[in-house]
């Protein structure tokens, strides 16, 4: 079983970088508005998409 | 003023687009033959590369990397554009992406139906070609991060997390369980042996369905379902939560596809209470991605692009409740091994990943070939067949499973088994092979409909005319000097790659210290002896034919098993096993302990007509194995490896390697002929095979235990 | 050309409004923003107008993030273009943007919220692996390894409760944070000093688990909070602080503080006087509701006083200034309200009988346990002891506590009912009393026509009087068209011979039709009459208006047994028809009551409860045990309110005291089960009847038996 004393720190780094990927993004605003991203993915901006 | 001209690279989107479609064929066609081989052996033809054992791993990797992969990256190339308001990083990069992707594809389907194989479930793909994907893996991670620094929106939509989660995510599983020692230009030994190969293959097969069939899929879903349907997602605060939870919880979960086996009980429970937990995160998805079309459930009856996202999604709620479920360790002591499991990943990988994928493909090709779908009632009619074929399919196998299921544990008042005999639970399902079978011609039938669909639809457009170019403002807000410091500090797609790299680097050399001392952690008394240099061949070419995909190499201790089979397995037993070969799958009876149990003729009269010995049996005929001969030179440098690796060979055996392979050839052919098999088989591989399959079980002492 | 918005580009105004680290950024709050369409409408602009370098909506806020691409591009020229897109955009002064404020705490709590979750989620598998069973080496390598990952949970994550705690003791009182302290720095040295002598349990699963609940439980709350404070939008006193100064070179905005007595300053129709003063212009007239609940708009004439915070009906004045900034009325009644914040941990006294008694009981337990110990074994007993107020109190107090109370106020959020602080929850228990404002609360804001002789009125009667009144500056006529706002006039009808008689009404002709409209006195109360061709054709009164069910919720809460107490700025004739209306004794209706006396009665009266929604009302909202704002009432009402009920009418008051009854209850349940699990847990293990592993099992349990029960007891 000394497998697991890769296993566990390769899977803590795994979920220590997602985690500074979120303390990251937390900095950054990007929890702050959670409506308005939703929407704004519906509006196709620029005329390549507006046909449909 | 923020705004510049750009065009938004919808090329390579078209190329993957099409590659999906092509490769989706093959995939499905593979599969189909597979199904027959099941339901009707001759199918198999008796030629090498067209037999099951190597098909099942052509078809699963033709499935997963090739369809699933193209309709990945097509998803990720179009919609990341988008919601960065970005170009693709680099053109260059991304044709490199994509050809070397199709490349890939190709050496897969040639070298697997030769029996190029490492014999680890979804990583079977021998060294160079794992190397060539680390490197096309790279390349796309250079071209999405760096996509996402020249980003024109601030904001990352929550399926950009998706797709970084996969980026990162397979790029460390796929290295880490690809860690192996070539022996010649396509063979290898992976550095990990038994219970450590079961462990990291599991938690690499378990995550690559997490990473590879979950998380791009929901990404993609989290953005084509809100533009197909025209409305926002329900809860993007949820979608968020989707994310992190199942991020966090996944990775953990992979010990539930070795319950029961010789993995010590903790760790057994630790992983079925995991996927116990990622009930509520999945299901958070599914229930936020049915409820966007709250309001507009009327698209459902007229709109096939919502009827197949709406299916898709519902089966990604089955799937992820019926997944747990199976975790539950007396679930699993029924279900384990049989075609429960089989029609479960099916559910997943057709019903989501499938018709996701063909949502997609209705969504985008008229998109990008500005033009509209050739016909929406032959797409309504692939929705209904293949709906069907999938109901079909799961149901007949989700029947058959728990049918052999429980006969294999049928036990009579006196503590015997009802059904001693494996042949009677096959015989017992083979028509529900055949329920299959047409479940999956079905699913066929439907995605032709929609090739010929798209073929009109493409046909029909109007020429092609130069992309128009986007005007997009940036809401990028780059001010002041300290603004542009941070931002230039930020870099972050950098500081994702240095993550990787860092987490791929210690994580490897973690990984290797201890594998390299291996011995230092044996137990005192090694009682377990490693494989004679023939019997080692004899382990190849049993995982070159790859019949690790109908027979197991691991008793569990449950009453029914051992009566059938023998006491459970231990981890010595498999304590040199390179790779490691506990199987998935009893299409045949679990071989763990077959060694002395039968003669060697028996085996030889087996291998070349399984019929001659059981009647009804549904296993291939292996002629070719008393005509094609061993190599029994490379096996000094086979040992050699195995040597290195910490496997207590002696330098003697390892310099006559060769020597003492043709020795115990020998005699196991003389035997044979003297029992009336033909003469000359001492350098066949059919010997090898025997004197591995006889080895089976017998290299542990009893006092050992 | 003179903009409306000119004034966003005024050097002085900029100065104060735009970002204060990037002087071309400001925020605008941005009225009728509902949904994508607008959103690609407000942000199309940045394609069409070069000065704008980003234009950011956010929804959920209606707001907007302007930049401009430099420090020489016109705000007002963006605010000009979303005006002319159909939108009101209004800037957002930054000092009182609850929601910057909000990200600001929510980006640090989130943080937090993560760390923790990382760390309680990989401590917690490690420690699930001892309790399956495994052993040995591994097993005290896997205990190394959670208490390396404790390390930031010790001393970043649990930071804020070591800080209530301190902050609890300094003003002598034992937060809830208290045992939440406590339990993390001992249960951390005395598992440390376990692992390093290699014997006795470790505690870092179950403590990092309870600080990340506690933690995401007050997040929820936080965030409920902020739902309230959200409703603080810049709508309409935030316009006060503002004024247009008239200066020989023209009119310039300043901010209000910036003026001086004997200033001269602007007044546009329908807006906010920003100062008190005189009126230098001949006539006006002025809506003083919000100020003082007055039902009627009043005429004033030159030379007369008007406060800020009136608005303007009548067409633009000037006003010389008597004071300004914190001078005025409304800035005395503001400066006496509390300022919000986020931080103030509101549960965190441990207010409830249940929970002192609970702690008491669990100390006195912990101690029996301990002295037992002194007679046999100290060291295990000690062990036990401290396990028992580890695990048994903040469970029970830190978490199924606020957690009752967060799904309560999210509940009462989704009927209508903004709960500020949980602590209301629990004031609600002990009301007596309740005082009820009548304009705006009791009563329709504005008074309505009422004693019809008309069964249906015919739509033109209306129209008819509007267009006789539409130049007329008589208070009634802004009354009228106030009532009917809704109400236009067809183009093709013309008026002549209009005449105005002072006290008597107004005439004309209307298509060559003679039409008039006069009061007259009948019965000794005033009516007005419309008259076609000199014959009365539609007589009704203007009177204050019941709101629908006042009637039946007053008598609901009498049965209730509470007091209830009409508080009006009105006049005592008024107030005490009201009283009668509602079927309440006269002598509980209070007219005549300045801001100052509304307060003082009701902070003299104990466990009082207040109902209003006017400036007016501000200071009595404070000074009451639990004070209640009415929707469309002002900010000021809402700021220093701690209930806002959205939805009009007195039936969200019932309602409100069911989900206070609720949440209470579930407390003292939590509070209950947890004593009780503890107690036969407890008894169990020092029987040795629980073997590690169910009791290692037997802890999540208990937590997500209190969340599902909480969640099913706090129900609508």
């Amino acid at each position: 079983m000394n497998i697991l004393w890769m296993m566990i720190p390769m899977a803590l780094l795994l979920g220590g970088g997602f985690l500074a990927a979120f303390l990251w993004a937390t900095s950054q605003g990007q929890f702050d508005d959670t409506t308005t991203p939703a929407h704004r993915i519906l509006i196709d901006e620029g005329q390549g998409d507006q046909q449909s | 003023m923020n705004q510049t001209e750009f065009r938004y690279d919808d090329d390579i989107v078209k190329k993957f687009l099409l590659a999906t479609m092509v490769f989706g064929l093959v995939a499905f066609l593979v599969g189909l033959v597979a199904a027959l081989q099941l339901a009707y052996w001759p199918t198999n033809l008796d030629l090498p590369w067209l037999t099951f054992g190597r098909l099942r791993p052509l078809h699963t990797n033709a499935a997963i990397f090739a369809f699933a992969g193209n309709a990945i990256f097509a998803g990720i190339y179009h919609s990341s554009q988008r919601l960065l308001k970005a170009r693709m990083f680099s053109d260059t990069l991304s044709r490199i992406h994509f050809w070397g992707w199709q490349l890939i594809i190709v050496a897969a389907a040639i070298s697997l139906p030769l029996g190029y194989s490492q014999a680890k479930e979804y990583a079977e793909l021998e060294w160079p070609i794992d190397l060539a994907i680390t490197f096309i893996w790279v390349i796309f991670a250079v071209n999405f991060f760096g996509t996402i620094a020249r980003r024109r929106e601030k904001h990352l939509y929550v399926a950009l997390w998706f797709y970084i989660a996969t980026i990162i995510t397979v790029a460390v599983l796929h290295i880490v369980n690809s860690v192996e020692i070539p022996v010649s230009w396509m063979n290898s030994y992976p550095v990990y042996s038994g219970i450590q190969d079961a462990l990291v293959q599991w938690w690499y097969g378990h995550n690559a369905v997490a990473f590879f069939l979950t998380t791009p899929f929901l990404g993609l879903m989290y953005y084509y379902l809100p533009k197909a349907a025209h409305r926002p997602i329900y809860s993007y605060r949820l979608s968020i939560i989707h994310f992190w939870s199942l991020v966090f919880i996944y990775i953990w979960a992979g010990p539930h596809h070795l319950l029961y086996t010789s993995l010590p009980e903790w760790a057994q429970t630790l992983g079925m209470i995991f996927s116990l937990m990622l009930w509520a995160p999945s299901w958070g998805g599914m229930i936020n991605g049915l409820l966007t079309l709250r309001g507009a459930w009327h698209l459902l009856r007229t709109d096939p692009i919502i009827k197949f996202m709406v299916t898709a999604i519902t089966f990604y709620g089955m799937a992820t409740f019926e997944g747990p479920l199976l975790s539950i360790k007396s679930v699993s002591s029924l279900a384990h091994y049989t075609d429960w499991i089989v029609a479960h990943v099916h559910g997943g990988a057709l019903g989501w990943n499938g018709f996701l994928s063909f949502a997609m493909i209705y969504y985008l090709v008229p998109k990008l070939w500005n033009t509209k779908l050739y016909s929406v009632k032959l797409a309504t009619a692939h929705f209904w067949t293949g709906f069907l074929g999938i109901l079909l399919y799961y149901i007949s196998l989700m029947v058959a499973g728990l049918t052999q299921g429980l006969m294999w544990r049928a036990i009579d008042s006196q503590g015997r088994l009802m059904y001693p005999d494996f042949i009677e639970t096959v015989t017992k399902i083979v028509p529900l092979y055949w329920g299959r079978a047409l479940g999956g011609a079905l699913f066929i039938a439907g995605f032709i409909l929609m090739i010929y669909n798209i073929y009109k639809t493409i046909k029909l457009a109007p020429k092609a005319e130069p992309a128009v170019a986007m005007k997009v403002s940036s809401t990028q807000h780059s001010s002041g000097k300290e603004e542009t410091m941070h931002r230039k500090l930020e870099g972050r797609w950098a500081l994702f790659t240095t993550l990787t790299l860092i987490a791929i680097l210690v994580g490897s050399i973690i990984e290797i210290y201890p594998t390299l001392s291996l011995h230092r952690y044996l137990p005192e008394k090694i009682s377990t002896k490693p494989y004679s240099a023939l019997e080692l061949a004899g382990r190849d070419i049993y995982v070159k034919e790859g019949c690790y995909v109908c027979h197991s190499q691991q008793i569990r201790p449950i009453s029914s098993e051992v009566l059938r089979y023998g006491k459970p397995s231990t981890i010595e037993e498999s304590m040199y096993d390179r790779p490691f070969q506990w199987g998935s799958k009893r299409t045949g009876p679990d071989l763990a302990r077959v060694g002395k149990k039968y003669p060697d003729l028996w085996h030889f009269q087996h291998m070349m007509d399984p019929r001659s010995i059981t009647p009804g049996s549904i296993m291939p005929n292996y002629p070719w194995l008393a005509e094609n001969k061993v190599d029994y030179l490379i096996l000094r440098k086979k040992l050699s490896v195995m040597k290195n690796l910490g496997v207590p060979y002696t330098d003697e055996e390892v310099v006559n390697a060769d020597v003492m392979a043709e020795k115990q050839a020998l005699e196991i052919a003389q035997g044979l002929e003297s029992q009336g098999a033909p003469k000359g088989l001492e350098r066949k591989e059919i010997t090898a095979l025997i004197a591995y399959l006889q080895a089976l079980g017998q290299k542990t002492s009893e006092e050992a235990k | 050309m003179e903009s409306t918005f000119s004034y966003l580009d005024q050097s002085q105004f900029r100065l104060l409004y735009r970002e204060p680290q990037n002087p071309r950024r400001m925020k605008f709050f941005i009225e009728g923003i509902r949904c994508a369409k607008c959103i690609s409408k407000v942000e199309g602009l940045r394609r069409q107008n070069p000065e704008i370098e980003t234009l950011e909506v956010d929804l959920d806020n209606s707001t907007a993030w302007v930049e401009l691409t430099s420090e020489k591009g016109s705000f007002g020229g963006i605010a000009q273009a979303i005006s002319n897109l159909g939108y009101r955009p209004i800037p957002i002064f930054p000092g009182e943007d609850v929601t910057e404020q909000w990200k600001f705490e929510s980006r640090k709590d989130l943080s937090r919220l993560g760390i923790a979750a990382f760390c309680a989620g990989n401590i917690m598998m490690l420690a699930f692996a001892t309790y399956f069973g495994l052993v040995g080496t591994m097993k005290s390598q896997f205990e190394w390894l959670q208490f390396v990952l404790y390390l930031p949970v010790v001393t970043y994550v649990a930071f804020p409760f070591y800080q209530g705690f301190i902050r609890g003791l300094r003003s002598q009182f034992i937060s809830i944070d208290g045992p939440m302290a406590i339990a993390s720095g001992f249960g951390f040295l005395t598992s440390s000093w376990n692992l390093i002598r290699g014997q006795g349990s470790v505690y870092f699963d179950s403590l990092s688990g309870f600080l990340f609940l506690i933690l995401a439980t007050r997040y929820l709350q936080k965030r409920t909070r902020f739902e309230y404070l959200k409703f603080l939008k810049p709508s309409s006193l935030t316009q006060t602080f503002k004024a247009r100064l008239l200066t020989r070179a023209g009119e310039t905005w300043v901010r209000t503080e910036s003026l001086r007595v004997n200033d001269q300053i602007l007044v546009a129709t329908n807006e906010w006087v920003p100062a008190d003063g005189i009126l230098l212009s001949s006539e006006a007239v002025i809506d003083l509701s919000v100020l003082n609940g007055e039902p009627l708009p009043r005429r004033v004439q030159q030379g007369f006083p008007i406060k800020a915070g009136t608005r303007l009906l009548s067409s633009a004045i000037s006003l010389e200034v008597k004071r300004a900034g914190s001078q005025t009325f409304l800035s005395h009644l503001l400066s006496t309200l509390k300022r919000e914040n986020f931080d103030e941990s509101d549960s965190s006294k441990l207010s409830d009988k249940a929970s002192k008694i609970l702690l008491g009981s669990v100390l006195i337990l912990a101690l029996g346990v301990l002295i037992s110990g002194a007679f046999s074994n100290f060291e295990a007993q000690f062990e036990k002891a401290l396990a028992l107020i580890i695990l048994a109190c903040p469970c029970a107090m830190a978490f199924g506590t606020p957690l009752a109370f967060s799904f309560s106020m999210k509940r009462a959020q989704e009927s209508g009912i903004l709960v500020k602080s949980a602590v209301t929850f629990e004031k609600l228990k002990s009301i007596q009393t309740l005082f009820l404002d009548k304009t705006g609360t009791l009563t329709e804001r504005f008074w309505n026509v009422q004693n019809s002789n008309l069964a249906e009125v015919p739509a033109s009667h209306p129209q008819v009087i509007l267009l006789l009144e539409s130049i007329s500056q008589h208070p009634i006529a802004f009354a009228l068209r106030e009532i009917w706002h809704a109400t236009s006039i067809p183009s093709d009808w013309k008026l002549s011979e209009l005449r105005e008689e002072a006290g008597r009404g107004v005439s004309g002709r209307i298509n060559g039709v003679l039409w008039s409209f006069q009061s007259f006195q009948e019965n000794s109360q005033k009516w007005f009459g419309l008259y076609l061709e000199g014959n009365l054709v539609w007589k009704f009164q203007l009177l204050p208006v019941l709101q629908t069910g006042a009637k039946e919720s007053v008598q609901k809460f009498l049965n209730m047994g509470f007091r209830i107490k009409l508080l009006s700025g009105d006049t005592q004739i008024e107030s005490e028809k009201m009283a009668q209306q509602l079927g309440l004794p006269i002598r509980d209706a209070i007219g005549n009551l300045t801001p100052q006396e509304k307060a003082e009665l009701v902070k003299s009266t104990p466990h009082s409860l207040m109902v209003g929604d006017g400036v007016n009302d501000a200071l009595a909202l404070q000074a009451a045990q639990v004070g209640i704002a009415v929707s469309g009432g002002v900010d000021v009402a809402l700021q220093s309110a701690d209930v806002l009920f959205l939805n009009e009418g007195l039936s969200s008051l019932t309602e409100l005291m069911k989900f206070a009854a609720k949440a209470r209850r579930q407390i003292r349940a939590n509070l209950t089960s947890a004593l009780v699990y503890n107690l036969i847990g407890g008894t169990c293990a020092l029987l040795g009847w629980v073997n590690p592993f169910v009791a290692a099992l037997l802890m999540p349990a208990s937590s997500l038996f209190i969340l599902a029960s909480t969640w099913w007891g706090v129900r609508k």
